[in-house]
């Protein structure tokens, strides 16, 4: 049975971190849920979705994230239980509505979880959205455990309720995605009917009174606060040093102390509830301390607020002699203070460092630890698009037709699977990389600079995905103000970066219903926008195609379209055939080849057969596309139709 | 040696490989676009008469180096190979004769250039078997690129007549040869520029003598003294042509008249020129010196061309064509070759100044490599006269 669907208050499961963020909504009787998918936080939606038929919830892919948090705040406004959940670029494009809705309130219990990435593991930043908690004037809440993502996050609904306020629950990659021993809750039962009744009017206007009304809001929450189970001290009744943290925070510090045997010396205040911060409770474990030292993921939020409050009159006297944290430097890790993901050996340095004491010697990281124990180097693996990505195609048609143009025209990429066409695998084609949909604003502004001495063509970049999360308003600009460039929209016909979801192109919804399917060429071909669809595969006709495309002064929209190579092989399975390398045919490494498929077209499935002196395919991992066999100048790669052993 | 064995070549240093020849050649706009190394190397394609390097190839020394016709050129060892004659002097190149020419066949006459004494060479070879099929340069049958050139691989009498007409962009005809060479044909008759002449010896010059060689029949030449940029002469065109296809190109003496399948506009000829490609500047020859025959426009009578012999195998070939009633010639008025030898001469001068002019800026040889007699001759003197 499905962990999430056991209605047994006091069974213990395990659980991955966004797992038990969704059964914490569960239990508080969500009854909406949106979401965009992103790492860390697509499990959220994905484990909603899931186990809406048995709870009768409504969960879905928004379009985007401020879509997303929009709909969500649209059912609080009917008194629905409402979650938006994201990963922290999302509550960029959500901030706009997040930092006005929150001056009007709501009825409706409203949460917006947020999975931040510190260290950009997945990401093409690792911005720290507790910053936004302080924007918008929301409650935040900050989970160190698995049991507290749960359990934080139903509390995060009767919140809501109470302030009327939307609250913000922020997890981190190493809570969402690891897993651990939970123990669930009861279910609550809320029937609720949602109505909007004729005296409910939320408006942010006038915003000063809003405003002011938000900040009595927020004394409250604090209040409450004070007495909230999930700030706790643990340590000696006087420490010598009082580490202050929140989230991952926790576990590192108190592992550190582990490690340094320092635990009769060093108390640790966890606390939950980070903003606004229960200043009471701070105060009665800062006086005394004379050491304080600040462990927290990302930036020092906790510690710039911490600092703040510690200039009122009242907690002067509580201030101690020493505050310690990313600001003195004291934690920092290789890149500064700051700047990367938190580890326990970053946490113990930065104990050793406020104790000035010497560091035992502290646990290698896995690789390095690993290394040790073998005689081979450990081979670096290298991201690259997968054996048979369409993109792989596309990049290899968009490079030669760049080449082949000759005018130094630039590929301007955005994020998604093609992200990885900013490396080697994508032929280091990508000239930009930043967020959703910014391919299309980008060249939109870079197409109206001939009078500026501008000449090079211009290849907006984006996935279909993207394409309806962030493009439409960038085509109709470029549209509007007569911006000739040229856009590919690379339809692989999945969110595939982040893990397959569907999106408006697919025609499946979160619940797996059918739904229409948007035609991105239609949605192009209503704005004026000349479009034509061509399959990546068919490379001669691609690179014409494009190539004839690129030569025009004009807005024009090119749709690659390709079935993503692990979808296709997930629905229908690998093709009955083998493509295998014809040793006697293979020219290898002499002129007229030199390694063409392994070294410039680089399907990793393409590899290099030392003794033979010839190509070889890694079948293991081949997909059996096939394109690397229309490319082989030598006819060597062939293709047969058989049964394959997998 | 095979056609896969690295290059030995004395005219072109076996070191040198497709790292010096974007280098010394692509970076520097002197691509003819000739379409040799196209199909001898997968990292080199072509779009648009565009030609480019799509990959960069690891290799240290390449074919692709050894037949370009803008990397060093012996001049001398390539006429020893095809074995022309010397005698002639260096006006336009080694050959044996030149004469008045034209088609016989009256509709080869009103659907070719001129005279239409390649249309007719070419169907005399297929007609009579002497080749299996003719390279030839035609235009595009793509919708979308109504005023490009294709290669034209043609079998028959029809194929050859449908790619009839003089074409003023550098189509990379080549690019096809290896193709039909591989597939049945044994014997081919090759129509290309000069710069395509002279990639060819080069190639047939480093590879095994039983392949391309031997199955090369003929090498017919053209007259150029320029093609013109492709994407530089669509938008000249586009305005006009609407997108019609072309028909047929002439430049009589200083005009330049477009036909298409409609109606006939003319271009200003002054503002055509800027936009030939840059390596048509540094080109010595435009008469086409190593190939067997030579042919293009009188300059003078519409309906004749200008017929340059300059091998066995030309001379041979010709013979039989005036025998069978193909061709017609006449012989070639002394005071008409005076003309083509001083446009020949002033070309050729102007080039190897210029040359020398770069070889000096840039500290980079000319590519060009002529005997101090033969470089001597057009830089000291002022015109055809001084030969004698």
């Amino acid at each position: 049975m499905d962990p999430l669907e056991i209605d047994e208050p006091g069974r213990r499961v395990l659980l991955m971190g966004n797992e038990a963020i969704a059964r914490g909504a569960i239990e508080a009787g969500v009854r909406y849920c949106a979401a965009y998918p992103g790492s860390p936080s697509s499990e959220i939606l994905a484990s909603l979705a899931r186990t809406a038929p048995r709870f009768g919830h409504y969960a879905e892919w928004s379009t985007n994230e401020k879509v997303a948090l929009e709909g969500a705040c649209g059912a609080a406004y009917t008194g629905l239980r409402a979650m938006a959940t994201m990963k922290q670029n999302g509550v960029n494009v959500a901030s706009d509505i997040l930092t006005a809705m929150s001056l009007a309130g709501n009825p409706g219990g409203l949460v917006l979880v947020v999975c931040d990435d510190p260290g950009g593991i997945s990401s093409t930043n690792e911005v720290d959205t507790r910053n936004y908690a302080r924007l918008a004037d929301v409650p935040l809440l900050e989970p160190a455990t698995f049991q507290e993502a749960k359990d934080m996050v139903r509390w995060a609904f009767s919140l809501s309720e109470e302030l009327e306020l939307i609250c913000m629950v922020r997890s981190v990659t190493r809570i969402s995605h690891a897993r651990g021993v939970v123990e669930l809750g009861p279910i609550e039962k809320v029937a609720r009917t949602a109505v909007m009744k004729p005296e409910q009017r939320y408006g942010s206007l006038p915003p000063c009174p809003n405003h002011a009304e938000v900040k009595d809001k927020l004394r409250r929450a604090a209040e409450i606060y004070e007495s909230s189970p999930f700030n706790r001290y643990a340590g000696p009744e006087r420490p010598e040093l009082l580490v202050v943290t929140c989230g991952t925070g926790w576990w590192y510090s108190t592992e550190a102390i582990r490690m340094l045997g320092v635990a009769e010396r060093v108390g640790v205040l966890k606390l939950g509830t980070t903003w606004p911060l229960p200043e009471a409770l701070l105060k009665r474990h800062l006086e005394g301390a004379s050491s304080v030292l600040v462990i927290e993921e990302s930036d020092p939020v906790l510690e710039y607020n911490l600092k703040a409050l510690l200039s009122k009159e009242a907690l002067r006297a509580a201030a101690p002699s020493r505050l310690l944290g990313k600001v003195t430097g004291t934690v920092r890790g290789a890149y500064g203070p700051g700047v990367g993901e938190m580890n326990p050996n970053l946490a113990a340095d930065a104990v050793a460092r406020a104790l000035e004491i010497e560091a035992p010697s502290l646990p290698k990281p896995l690789r390095e630890s690993m290394q040790a124990e073998i005689d081979f180097e450990i081979p670096k693996r290298e991201v690259a698009f997968c054996p048979g990505c369409p993109h792989r195609a596309s990049y290899w048609v968009m490079k030669n037709v760049l080449r082949l143009d000759g005018r130094d025209g630039l590929l301007i990429g955005d994020i998604g699977c093609y992200t990885l066409g900013f490396g080697r695998t994508g032929y280091y084609l990508s000239r930009t990389m930043h967020c959703m949909g910014s391919a299309i604003g980008f060249s939109s502004g870079m197409a109206k600079l001939a009078g500026f001495g501008f000449s090079q063509p211009t290849i907006a970049v984006v996935g279909d995905s993207t394409f309806f999360h962030a493009c439409l308003p960038g085509l109709v600009n470029a549209r509007y103000n007569r911006s000739p460039f040229l856009c590919v929209v690379l339809d692989n016909s999945a969110t595939a970066m982040t893990g397959f979801q569907p999106h408006p192109g697919t025609g499946k919804t979160a619940l797996g219903e059918e739904a229409p399917r948007l035609s991105i060429e239609s949605l192009c071909a209503g704005m004026g926008i000349p479009v034509q669809i061509v399959d990546p595969f068919d490379v001669p006709a691609a690179t014409r195609l494009l190539y004839r495309a690129l030569q025009k002064n004009e807005l024009q929209v090119v749709v690659m379209r390709h079935k993503c190579a692990v979808l296709q092989g997930r629905e229908e399975g690998l093709p009955a055939r083998r493509v295998w390398v014809d040793a006697e045919k293979c020219i290898g490494e002499q002129c007229g080849c030199n390694r063409f498929c392994s070294a410039a077209f680089g399907c990793p499935a393409l590899i290099w057969d030392k003794e033979k002196e010839c190509a070889a395919i890694d079948e293991v991992i081949c997909s059996r596309c096939g394109l690397c066999a229309e490319l082989c100048p030598g006819g060597a790669i062939r293709i047969t139709e058989e049964e394959v052993q997998p | 040696m095979s056609s896969r064995d690295p290059v030995s070549d004395a005219s072109a240093p076996a070191e040198k490989g497709p790292r010096e020849l974007r280098e010394e050649v692509l970076d520097r706009g002197l691509c003819t676009g000739c379409g040799m190394c196209l199909d001898l190397c997968p990292y080199i394609e072509e779009m648009g008469e565009n030609i480019a390097f799509i990959s960069d190839c690891r290799g240290d020394q390449g074919r692709c180096y050894a037949v370009c016709p803008r990397t060093p050129t012996d001049l001398d060892a390539l006429r020893r190979f095809t074995r022309s004659d010397h005698r002639s002097g260096f006006l336009l190149g080694p050959y044996e004769s030149v004469w008045m020419a034209r088609a016989r066949d009256e509709e080869v006459r009103s659907r070719a250039q001129y005279g239409g004494t390649v249309t007719a060479l070419a169907l005399f070879a297929i007609e009579t078997g002497r080749i299996d099929a003719a390279l030839l340069t035609a235009w595009s049958q793509d919708p979308d690129e109504p005023y490009a050139t294709m290669p034209l691989v043609a079998r028959s009498r029809d194929e050859v007549l449908s790619a009839s007409g003089s074409k003023y962009t550098a189509g990379p005809t080549l690019k096809a040869l290896d193709g039909i060479l591989r597939g049945d044909a044994r014997k081919v008759l090759v129509v290309g520029r000069p710069c395509q002449v002279l990639a060819l010896r080069k190639r047939m010059r480093i590879e095994d003598p039983t392949f391309p060689g031997e199955r090369i029949a003929l090498v017919v030449g053209l007259f150029c003294m320029w093609s013109l940029s492709y994407r530089d002469f669509e938008g000249m065109i586009e305005p006009l042509a609407g997108g019609r296809r072309l028909k047929r190109i002439d430049v009589p003496r200083g005009r330049f008249i477009v036909e298409t399948d409609r109606e006939a506009f003319e271009l200003d000829h002054d503002s055509v020129r800027p936009h030939a490609r840059q390596a048509c500047r540094t080109c010595f020859d435009f008469t086409s010196e190593l190939a067997d025959l030579s042919v293009g426009s009188t300059e003078w009578k519409d309906d004749w061309n200008t017929l340059i012999v300059r091998t066995g195998a030309g001379r041979d070939f010709l013979e039989e064509a005036v025998q069978k009633d193909r061709i017609e010639i006449e012989p070639f008025p002394k005071d008409r070759l005076r003309l083509l030898e001083e446009a020949s001469f002033n070309k050729k001068k102007r080039v190897l100044e210029q040359l020398e002019q770069q070889a000096k800026t840039t500290g980079m040889e000319a590519y060009l490599r002529l005997s101090r007699e033969e470089k001597e001759f057009f830089l000291s003197a002022h015109g055809p006269g001084s030969e004698e």
